[in-house]
């Protein structure tokens, strides 16, 4: 049961991904929007984070700030490219 | 050093069984030290372009050789550099830059035939090709290529005659490299193929024949190499540890109030693949 759950859990999570990541590309060579896309997904990834743990009874204010934390990351780094790399 | 390092990427007794890369804190820190670059290299740029800047290898010789290659292996006719269609190409992307646009058309309405004709050259087929943030000759060929409508101009039979502008600038805020190719036939000849894109069948008169333009000089560093190589490389070290946690922790049966490391290494994984398609070459 708890694999069929995980499978679904993932599933989810490719979907959101694969779709943040489709947008992304067409979004091309708009680095503006391309930006905004990579913290709307961050965010979403957040979101799905919590829930996740949520739905897996074991949701704690560390395993948010770390989901956080690494959506900052992503997003981070989509800034770092986008502003400091092409000078958007 | 083996020992700090076994530290930050293996989790153990000393880190409390988390890479101590993966702390809250250590994250936390890297995330400044890249907002603080973000910060840093704009001013790099804009203090001292001969250090950190947007260039690129992409020489006019280069395209015209593999442009005439493409034709080459077509079966049609190469094509000659016509200083007219170079003018012509410079004017264009100086207008893209200073109406901050990128299109065949500009905003006001002024069509890619205006420059031909201004330039002097006297056509009977003219087409244009544009390629945006391209690094090198090879790949902005190659897009051309892959593209139905560039392709055709790139092989019409109708055009003799070719010139190019290469030309650093600011577009819509962003560091980026304009590449106009214009394609020109003063001759009426019969096109057996089908008609390219762009291609217009108008004879103007002819004007004073002018000089391309030439690549800006390259800074030091190209700063979206430098941001792209930094980028993978934060990206590449958290995906490793992350991997070796799951696996190490797995192994050992260990349970932790953590967030799931696979979400985090597919998470990471798109940063992966945006870090990769992000600021490549377009064409229109």
């Amino acid at each position: 049961m708890k694999t069929k759950n995980d499978i679904f859990y993932y599933l989810s999570l490719l979907i959101i991904l694969s779709l943040g990541g489709i947008a992304i590309y067409i979004a091309s060579p708009n680095r503006y929007l391309q930006f905004l896309l990579i913290v709307i997904t961050s965010f979403f990834y957040i979101l799905w984070g919590i829930l996740h743990h949520f739905l897996n009874h074991d949701l704690d204010e560390r395993v948010m700030l770390e989901y956080f934390l690494i959506a900052a990351l992503g997003a981070v780094v989509g800034l770092f490219i986008l502003k400091g790399g092409l000078g958007f | 050093m083996p020992e700090f390092l076994s530290h930050l990427i293996f989790p153990r007794e000393s880190n409390n069984y988390r890479a101590k890369i993966l702390h809250h804190t250590s994250i936390f820190l890297t995330i400044i030290a890249l907002l603080i670059l973000t910060a840093v290299f704009p001013l790099i740029k804009k203090d001292f372009p001969s250090i950190l800047g947007v260039s690129t290898s992409i020489k006019v010789e280069e395209l015209l050789v593999l442009t005439n290659a493409e034709r080459e292996k077509a079966g049609i006719k190469e094509l000659k550099l016509d200083p007219a269609l170079s003018q012509a190409a410079l004017k264009k992307a100086e207008n893209m830059f200073q109406m901050n646009y990128w299109a065949h058309n500009a905003p006001d309405g002024t069509t890619p035939w205006v420059f031909i004709r201004n330039a002097g050259y006297n056509y009977v087929y003219a087409g244009e090709n544009l390629g945006r943030g391209f690094s090198t000759s090879q790949d902005l060929v190659n897009a051309w290529m892959a593209s139905e409508s560039h392709r055709a101009n790139l092989l019409s039979p109708n055009f003799g005659d070719v010139g190019f502008a290469v030309l650093t600038g600011k577009l819509a805020g962003e560091d980026t490299v304009l590449i106009v190719q214009e394609f020109g036939g003063q001759n009426l000849i019969a096109a057996e193929k089908s008609e390219p894109v762009e291609t217009k069948t108008l004879a103007r008169d002819i004007q004073s024949i002018k000089t391309f333009s030439l690549p800006s000089p390259s800074p030091l560093i190209q700063s979206a190499n430098m941001s792209r190589t930094i980028s993978l490389a934060i990206v590449f070290l958290f995906l490793t540890v992350l991997a070796l946690d799951f696996v190490k922790m797995r192994n050992r049966r260990i349970i932790r109030v953590r967030g799931h490391n696979l979400d985090h290494i597919m998470f990471l994984l798109l940063i992966t693949y945006l870090l990769l398609i992000v600021g490549k070459g377009v064409i229109v």
